[in-house]
């Protein structure tokens, strides 16, 4: 998905209208519930709320600490993280997702200017990072809690391991030399 | 106050739970071999090892640390005893400015003592998240390689740390 943002991030904004009118198109009429949630989510992501006290201490402290300073940081991408209200990952149906990107961070694309994100996987275990996944969800997600998030985070960190010990980085500089003058 | 667990110390340091580990290290400890590079996890520069794992001590607050030990630069060997790992980078020359010198050492470290024998593919792989500006790269491969070989070698086993599993 990166690189499709990557390639429409050039298009002009003309061309971004009709693409999410035909979206807005295919994907018919929002249910009036649908649309209510939609608007109640722009509207925190846009007003940045302050947090609900929550029962899950260790999550928040956690956010509090160690995700807070990039993503309220209100620097611009790559240097500050994206509006987590926004993230389709805390609204997603399942923790798989945030589970990865907690775990293994957002590595930077090659030749691109991209998101970026260290990922936590040697300073948090399991139970630290499932208690931060209910976090976001219940702070940013707008849905009802997941149920099994540490099982999830655990079966997250085996298939990772698995991945960084066989996927080969890249090794070398572009073989295409108009690449290699790109930030 | 807060309690940490570093190169087999126990100090107490005036901290909040949620400052970066980084900061005490190098303010409060004046343990100064981690850098401050990006402070955004990114560079590797502040590379420290934390139960064994290569850890980015900028982005690593104080409280995921409880009952955790950590290792630095520092806590590997010392100026007439050096480690095989600091040994290895001098011998093969490896630092240019040295900025990224400490956190690539102890990544290269971390990496050793769950994974003796490195394969180079292993190597890069692992140390990619460590960036080098000088461009001393292919002496860092070979610093960790003549490592891996020292720490082979029993001679050496008086100057090494004790925590390798």
């Amino acid at each position: 998905m990166a690189q499709v943002v990557s390639n429409l991030s050039s298009v002009p904004s003309s061309d971004v209208r009709a693409i999410a009118v035909y979206m807005a198109d295919v994907l018919g009429t929002p249910t009036p519930d649908r649309k209510r949630q939609g608007e109640a989510a722009l509207a925190q992501a846009k007003s940045g709320a302050a947090a609900a006290p929550q029962a899950n201490a260790v999550g928040a402290s956690i956010y509090a600490a160690a995700c807070a300073s990039c993503h309220e940081g209100g620097r611009p991408p790559p240097y500050g993280g994206i509006n987590l209200g926004l993230s389709t990952a805390i609204a997603s149906p399942d923790p798989r997702n945030l589970a990865n990107i907690v775990l293994s961070g957002v590595r930077p694309l090659e030749g691109e200017r991209s998101p970026i994100m260290p990922g936590f996987a040697d300073s948090m275990n399991d139970t630290q990072i499932a208690a931060l996944l209910n976090f976001l969800r219940t702070r940013f997600g707008n849905q009802a809690p997941w149920s099994g998030v540490e099982k999830t985070v655990e079966d997250a960190r085996r298939t990772q391991t698995v991945f960084l010990q066989t996927s080969a980085g890249p090794r070398n500089a572009p073989a295409d030399a108009s690449q290699r003058d790109k930030p | 106050m807060m309690t940490l667990k570093i190169n087999g110390l126990t100090h107490q340091v005036d901290a909040d739970p949620d400052t970066p580990l980084l900061y005490v290290l190098r303010d409060d400890l004046k343990l100064n071999a981690a850098k401050f590079g990006c402070g955004l996890g990114q560079c590797g520069s502040c590379t420290v090892i934390v139960d064994g794992k290569a850890v980015l001590s900028c982005v690593t607050p104080l409280l995921l640390l409880e009952g955790k030990q950590v290792t630095t630069l520092e806590g590997l060997g010392t100026i007439s005893e050096p480690a095989p790992i600091q040994r290895a980078f001098m011998e093969e020359q490896a630092a240019q400015c040295g900025y990224c010198i400490a956190g690539m050492m102890m990544r290269a470290q971390a990496l050793l003592q769950k994974n003796s024998k490195p394969t180079d593919e292993e190597i890069r792989t692992e140390l990619q998240q460590n960036l080098c500006r000088c461009g001393t790269h292919m002496r860092i491969l070979r610093a960790v390689r003549r490592a891996a070989r020292l720490m082979d070698t029993a001679e050496l086993s008086p100057g090494n740390q004790g925590s390798v599993p």
